[in-house]
């Protein structure tokens, strides 16, 4: 008996068709759907490739050299500009570690074993811009920093490197040209000062009584013109960095004491008597002396400068959590509005433009600014119901953390 | 005891007001020389006590004047100070470190100058 297969019939044939229609569409549908998504990969795939192709450019033609070093101490990236501030190849940049470069790089330089030292100790979240000076004379501005993405996670740590050489060649230049110009300036006051100096004196002979205070007049503003170049001098020093500070921890008491003794003979003609606040904390301040006494003097001098006759100027600290406040009150005008967001500024001066406020020269609180700055502080004033305080804040020498920061912008770490 | 001062200047009108300021305020005999070489001459013939020298002379300048000084046995005790112009502070101290005794700051105030030589030289 043959099994008989029973013909399909046309039901079964509509049915089939059915099915084979549906299953062609889905494969349409799904093909479609492939092709869609291939589409967007693709077009994701060129924006990555663009975006990469950019940074890429964007790090080659960076001025800076870049070195990017992943956590395990991998070399991500590096760029033309790395091999040419250092002075290497570029093949000889193209280390696969770190560890094989950063030798390398340390040779080029005048001090390998300092280079490889302040690289050894930078912590992992630490950033800091260094001067790195080359064996060949040249210098780098050097900026590190870790790599983090926005959500914390950790890339490692980039390089910046900077060759700064034409910047420091023009500011050595500037350097000796005010330097030379403040000596020529000099000189010739040497004379003037010295011949007002001796006629005042009376040691050229008795002057009649008009010519002794023409004299008086001459040898006031000539005084004047000697402190202003001195001033202008030390400020530039100061914002260029170049002023080296002798820290050293001190009780600040007999430092308070002693500006007070030496401002005193400035007050006596001005009839202006100064006074310290009792009682004075015991506390010391990491500070350069003379140029903690430089502050006093001038927010001392000033104080006098604007109190009224027989007024008294008062000196004090007080602490202020991890700092010390110096203050400076005087019972003069205060300060007029006008002034009041100059005040630290070049060149700005009271606008009472009597006689006893006249020998200043304008730069005295804009250097006070910029050394307590050095010292690691702040300054400001606030008006008293009569007169004006004029304050200073320093870290407490004995508290951790205090104090100028080893590595300041100039990385000058053995200087502080 | 300071009686005589060899004052070191190039320049003319500088050389004329220390001049005054030691004899008039100090009360010192005075030797007077226009450059270095000069400066060296006379400190050997003359033997001042204290020699106040210029650092910036053309030809041979202060410093250099200093060495030729401390070279020369009949000169080499002689106290010098520095009257300088220049008065950064990494100066002051190579300048002691050559040999001199201290430095005046141009211009220097005329009132206090005796006492400021004697006191330089007073300290050594």
């Amino acid at each position: 008996m043959t099994a008989s297969l029973s013909a399909p019939t046309a039901a079964d044939t509509r049915e089939l068709k059915a099915r084979v229609a549906t299953l062609a569409q889905l494969l349409e549908v799904y093909e479609r759907s492939v092709i869609d998504q291939s589409r967007r990969l693709y077009a994701e795939q060129e924006r990555m490739r663009f975006q990469t192709a950019l940074l890429e450019c964007q790090g080659e033609d960076s001025p800076d050299g870049i070195l990017s070093v992943g956590t395990v101490g991998r070399v991500l990236f590096t760029n033309r500009r790395l091999a040419e501030v250092w002075g290497l190849t570029r093949e000889a940049v193209d280390m696969g570690s770190h560890a094989a470069l950063r030798p390398l790089l340390a040779r080029q330089t005048a001090d390998p074993q300092g280079f490889l030292a302040r690289t050894a100790a930078l912590r992992p979240d630490e950033e800091c811009r260094e001067e790195v000076v080359l064996a060949d004379g040249r210098t780098l501005d050097q900026y590190t920093a870790p790599i983090r993405g926005a959500d914390g996670r950790d890339f490692g740590r980039v390089w910046y490197f900077r060759d700064i050489s034409a910047a420091k060649e023009v500011s050595r230049q500037k350097d000796d040209f005010i330097s030379a110009v403040s000596h020529e300036l000099r000189t010739p006051l040497t004379s003037i000062v010295g011949s007002l100096g001796l006629m005042e004196l009376g040691a050229v002979g008795a002057l009649p009584v008009e010519a002794q205070e023409m004299v008086g007049t001459a040898k006031r503003n000539c005084d004047r013109l000697v402190r202003l170049i001195n001033d202008v001098l030390d400020i530039e020093k100061i914002e260029a960095g170049r002023i080296a500070l002798r820290l050293a921890a001190l009780e600040l008491t007999p430092l308070l004491e002693q500006a007070l003794e030496e401002i005193r003979p400035y007050g006596t003609p001005l009839e202006v008597d100064f006074e310290l606040a009792e009682p004075l904390p015991d506390v010391r301040v990491r500070v350069d002396p003379d140029r903690l006494l430089q502050v006093l003097e001038n927010l001392l001098s000033n104080a006098a400068k604007f109190s009224p006759e027989g007024e008294t100027v008062r000196l004090g600290a007080a602490r202020r959590g991890r700092f010390v406040r110096v203050s400076v009150t005087d019972r003069g005008p205060g300060i007029a509005p006008e002034l009041e967001d100059r005040l630290f500024d070049k060149f700005v001066q009271g606008l009472d433009r009597s006689a006893r406020n006249k020998s200043g020269t304008g730069l005295g609180l804009n250097i006070s600014r910029a050394i307590v700055e050095r010292l690691g502080g702040r300054i400001g004033y606030r008006p008293e119901p009569v007169g004006t305080t004029f304050y200073f804040d320093l870290p407490d020498a004995d508290l951790p953390g205090s104090g100028v920061p080893a590595r300041d912008s100039r990385g000058l770490g053995g200087v502080l | 005891m300071i009686r005589k001062v060899l004052i070191v200047d190039d320049d003319e009108d500088v050389r004329y007001v220390t001049e005054l300021a030691a004899s008039r305020i100090g009360k010192w005999e005075t030797v007077l020389a226009s450059g270095g070489r000069e400066g060296v001459e006379k400190a050997r013939s003359d033997r001042p006590d204290v020699i106040l020298l210029d650092v910036m002379m053309p030809d041979v300048d202060g410093p250099a004047t200093l060495v030729l000084l401390r070279e020369d046995p009949a000169t080499a005790d002689i106290p010098v100070i520095f009257l300088t112009a220049r008065s950064q502070q990494g100066e002051v101290e190579s300048y002691k470190a050559l040999g001199a005794c201290g430095v005046i700051v141009k211009p220097f105030e005329v009132a206090g100058f005796a006492d400021q030589v004697r006191e330089i030289v007073g300290g050594r």
